[in-house]
């Protein structure tokens, strides 16, 4: 029964979810005008423009110059990583891991706020600091630059390359490499020759990830350059739609080729994680490879990870501390510190109800989110519905649509609707966005289910209901818990989606500190972003001491 | 009044043939083996009875109910059958009483009667004092015994095994042999066992359905099937044997024949079906334990001996034909020997050509 029905209600809503708003896009892209005006007419004008003109081409070039160079950076230190933590005699290796993938847990438009505090040219602490103590001149460090900005970005997508090469760097069979050694290759030898090419289909795949993930991304450029002297194209189509002079039609255009840039992006990646999975050397011999001794090298090693941690999160937050709680104007040397002014923030109607909105949209957004994508994934896999490859193909299609450019669907799609400015339509973009996310988890979960479990159950008499709720959800209650917590910290940081569909109804934590950000009040955004990240903490700490959750294998 | 009825099962997977009309019957309490190599269709067969798996035609009957017919397939949670997986298939988020209960709390049984069939049947299987214990703290063959009980205590029509030993090692997997047919001889369970263990199949069965590439090929007792193999197939599988190509040089009636083999050492021998003519090229299939040392017999040279404890594996070549021979030990054979050899009429068997 449920196998003929299913589809039948799964495709029209994953339709409406994410096709629509694409197409709607589109639409808006060949559109003269918002949709509301009588005077809109179909027009090649701006699609024209965007496509063909220096000016947009100039940030076509430099999203894409400065995407390239952060995926590279990222993959290059997620590489070296992966190999000190799974090959090496690295001290504390655990604690080493989680400090590693930590700035996956927090929110890049936090840090960038912070990097902002540390690293503006003039105000920036580490400048006044430079100035005050060794008397420098210009600007030491000025985040405000193509390569402040490729740095930043490469440091908080550095653990998505983590992840993926050590997990390919640990299903490797270790005889491989003790071929090598016993082969007269050195240590170096071995990892150049033997370790990289065998895992360089991860390494690929991580560093189109990566690519498709810093061509979409707004936070960073927005928060660092705030006189966008670096041309980006998600910071374009958030100006072209929230700036004077409005032009909704020209935000589109601009989504749909920041789209086209993600659908290859996202194509190359696919292709480069199918030739991984060929090189998956699972062995069922549960002995532990010989560790490269690190010796001399070990604690500059330590201090490598250190540093990394230190640029991260240590400094980003003492700053953020800074900036909340120091009096403001006051001397950087010698600061007053003070809580009224985060007591006074904090205190605010507007907090209070950023707050309850983040957390319904917090709350709401895993729930449903899970819920379909483990329904989708049980549609697929084990009910095997017709259909089943249209429903995956529709599920992992928003992997390829970056965040911003499913805010300008989404706006195009609800702006003549009661639905638009309200919480509901965040929880709309934010569940297309997240639902590969957590269909793909639910699905590892069920091809790790043993079918044999479930077939003894339908043979003890039960049906597919008794069976689903009995065995199937309580074997893959931990995958889908940590579905839940990944997807409450996606919905909770988020912004690029946020800022371009908020009204005064619907205003998030990320977006007013957005907002404050934008009234050039760094002191208030700095405590909202605190805020928010206690949230996150909140999530991730609940996550993995009260579920029992292992994030860090789950993205 | 047969149990399971088996009616032309096909089951096709796009171009292959997994199973290729098959048909068999299976009578109320007996225990039936389907034996095969991997990949011969047993497992397939079995998950269509269990309907588990879906047949591209024919028919399946158990007791009088018609499961598997025209199209229409009973789900599996109706047939009244139940598994012994070959994983066991233990649920790991619930305790081994439970993991048996499970069956009985579907039917909505009251709580005190499941209680005291759950500790029947572990006591059975013999888990009494197990069941508040997680089927992950469980060894292997404890699991298999948890699969077992949670499979006879719904008192299921037919009993299905999905090689249930395969996962076990050696010492243990034999026990477990033997504990199994007692259980179901003590049960009186119409059963059909999947192995590909020609001894497991042996032990157990009363009768065995040896399948090869989708088909069955033969269908007889044990002893039948090792005595008396069908085919080329049949006497390769099932034991050792010396497969020679030979000639039929006259028969005598009541299937005794007098065949000469390669090399011109001229035997006596007998086929199971009749039909053979003389000058026929036929093959003869001899266990190397039917060939004996003995007096006046035929005379052959020892090529190699290698010693396994109570046999020696003896290759001998008797005029020019390479022969296998299993001799006990206590005869003590070297290299280069020379040995008079006895092979019995009966241990003769001509064989059809696949």
């Amino acid at each position: 029964m449920a196998r003929r029905f299913l589809p039948w209600v799964l495709i029209p809503l994953l339709a409406v979810l994410i096709l629509v708003p694409v197409g709607f896009m589109f639409l808006g892209a060949f559109m003269s005008g918002a949709l509301a005006d009588p005077e809109a007419r179909l027009t090649l004008e701006k699609v024209a423009a965007v496509y063909t003109t220096l000016p947009y081409l100039r940030t076509l070039a430099s999203t894409l110059a400065i995407a390239l160079l952060v995926a590279g950076i990222a993959t290059a230190g997620g590489v070296f990583m992966a190999w000190l933590s799974s090959r090496t005699d690295l001290p504390a290796r655990p604690v080493m891991e989680t400090c590693i993938i930590a700035p996956l847990f927090l929110s890049p438009f936090v840090g960038a706020i912070a990097w902002l505090v540390l690293g503006s040219p003039k105000a920036g602490l580490v400048n006044v600091l430079a100035r005050a103590w060794f008397g420098a001149t210009g600007p030491v460090v000025n985040v405000a630059t193509p390569a402040g900005i490729v740095l930043i970005m490469a440091l908080y997508y550095l653990p998505y390359a983590y992840l993926t090469v050590s997990a390919a760097l640990r299903n490797m069979d270790p005889a491989m490499e003790e071929a090598a050694y016993l082969n007269g290759s050195g240590v170096l030898g071995t990892a150049l020759k033997v370790t990289l090419p065998v895992v360089r289909p991860a390494l690929i795949s991580a560093f189109f990830f990566i690519f498709v993930l810093a061509c979409g991304t707004f936070a960073i450029p927005a928060v660092l350059d705030r006189s966008s002297q670096v041309r980006f194209l998600a910071v374009d189509v958030f100006q072209a739609s929230a700036t004077y002079p409005i032009d909704y039609g020209t935000a589109a255009a601009i989504g749909t080729l920041l789209f086209w840039i993600s659908v290859l992006g996202i194509a190359a990646y696919q292709f480069a994680s199918r030739a991984a999975r060929r090189f998956v050397t699972v062995t069922a011999r549960g002995y532990r490879i010989r560790l490269v001794r690190l010796r001399l090298l070990r604690l500059p090693m330590v201090g490598l990870v250190g540093v990394y941690v230190l640029l991260a999160i240590v400094l980003p937050y003492l700053a953020l501390a800074w900036s909340a709680f120091a009096r403001p104007g006051g001397n950087v040397l010698a600061p007053v510190w003070t809580l009224a002014n985060a007591r006074g923030v904090l205190g605010s109607a507007e907090v209070a109800g950023a707050t309850m909105n983040t957390l319904e949209v917090g709350l709401v957004t895993p729930t449903i989110c899970v819920a379909l994508g483990m329904l989708i994934a049980y549609a697929v896999r084990r009910l095997r519905v017709p259909g089943a490859k249209a429903l995956d193909y529709i599920t992992m299609f928003s992997i390829a649509v970056p965040g911003i450019v499913f805010g300008t669907g989404v706006f195009w799609t609800y702006v003549l609707t009661p639905a638009y400015g309200t919480i509901a339509v965040l929880i709309l973009a934010f569940l297309a966005s997240y639902l590969p996310f957590a269909y793909r988890i639910g699905d590892t979960a069920l091809l790790q289910i043993d079918r044999a479990l479930e077939e003894a159950s339908s043979l003890c008499g039960a049906g597919h209901a008794r069976t689903l709720a009995r065995i199937t959800l309580p074997l893959a209650r931990p995958a889908l818990l940590s579905a839940w917590i990944m997807v409450f910290i996606f919905s909770v940081r988020e912004i690029s989606a946020a800022v371009l569909l908020t009204s005064s109804d619907n205003v998030v934590l990320s977006v007013l500190s957005f907002n404050y950000l934008d009234y050039g009040d760094v002191p208030k955004a700095a405590i909202v972003g605190l805020l928010q990240t206690a949230l996150l903490a909140a999530g991730v700490i609940a996550g993995r001491f009260v579920f029992r959750v292992r994030l860090a294998r789950q993205v | 009044m047969s149990e399971l009825s088996v009616r032309d099962l096909v089951v096709r997977y796009g171009d292959v043939l997994a199973v290729d009309r098959v048909s068999f019957t299976v009578a109320e309490g007996e225990f039936v083996s389907l034996l095969g190599p991997s990949g011969c269709g047993k497992t397939t067969t079995l998950r269509c009875i269990a309907g588990l798996e879906s047949a591209s035609s024919g028919e399946i009957r158990i007791g009088t109910d018609r499961v598997v017919a025209d199209g229409h397939e009973t789900p599996p949670e109706k047939r009244g059958v139940n598994m012994v997986f070959q994983s066991y298939a233990v649920w790991p988020h619930m305790s081994v009483f439970d993991n048996v209960a499970y069956g009985l709390r579907t039917r909505s049984m009251p709580a005190a009667e499941i209680t005291a069939r759950v500790t029947e049947v572990l006591r059975l299987v013999g888990l009494n004092g197990y069941g508040a214990r997680y089927g992950t703290e469980l060894s292997g063959g404890q699991q298999q015994r948890v699969a077992v009980a949670r499979a006879v205590v719904t008192e299921p029509r037919l009993l299905l095994f999905d090689e249930p030993l395969s996962n076990l090692d050696a010492g243990l997997r034999e026990r477990m042999r033997f504990e199994l047919l007692a259980l179901q001889r003590r049960l009186g369970r119409t059963s059909v066992y999947v192995t590909h263990d020609q001894a497991e199949a042996m032990v157990m069965s009363d009768r065995i359905i040896l399948m090869h590439q989708g088909r069955v090929v033969q269908e007889s007792s044990p002893r039948d099937l090792y005595e008396r193999p069908a085919s080329r197939f049949a006497a390769a599988f099932v034991g050792n044997a010396n497969l020679i190509e030979a000639e039929l040089v006259a028969s005598h009636g009541n299937d005794r024949h007098t065949i000469r083999l390669p090399g011109g050492l001229e035997l006596q021998g007998h086929a199971a079906s009749a039909g053979w003519q003389p000058a026929a090229r036929v093959l003869v299939c001899i266990r190397p334990e039917n060939i004996e040392p003995a007096p006046n017999g035929h005379s052959a040279t020892v090529v190699r001996a290698s010693y396994l404890g109570p046999i020696q594996t003896v290759e001998l070549d008797a005029a020019g034909l390479t022969l296998r021979a299993d001799i006990a030990s206590r005869t003590k054979i070297a290299q280069g020997d020379r040995l008079s050899l006895h092979i019995s009429p009966e241990a003769v068997v001509l064989v059809a050509e696949d």
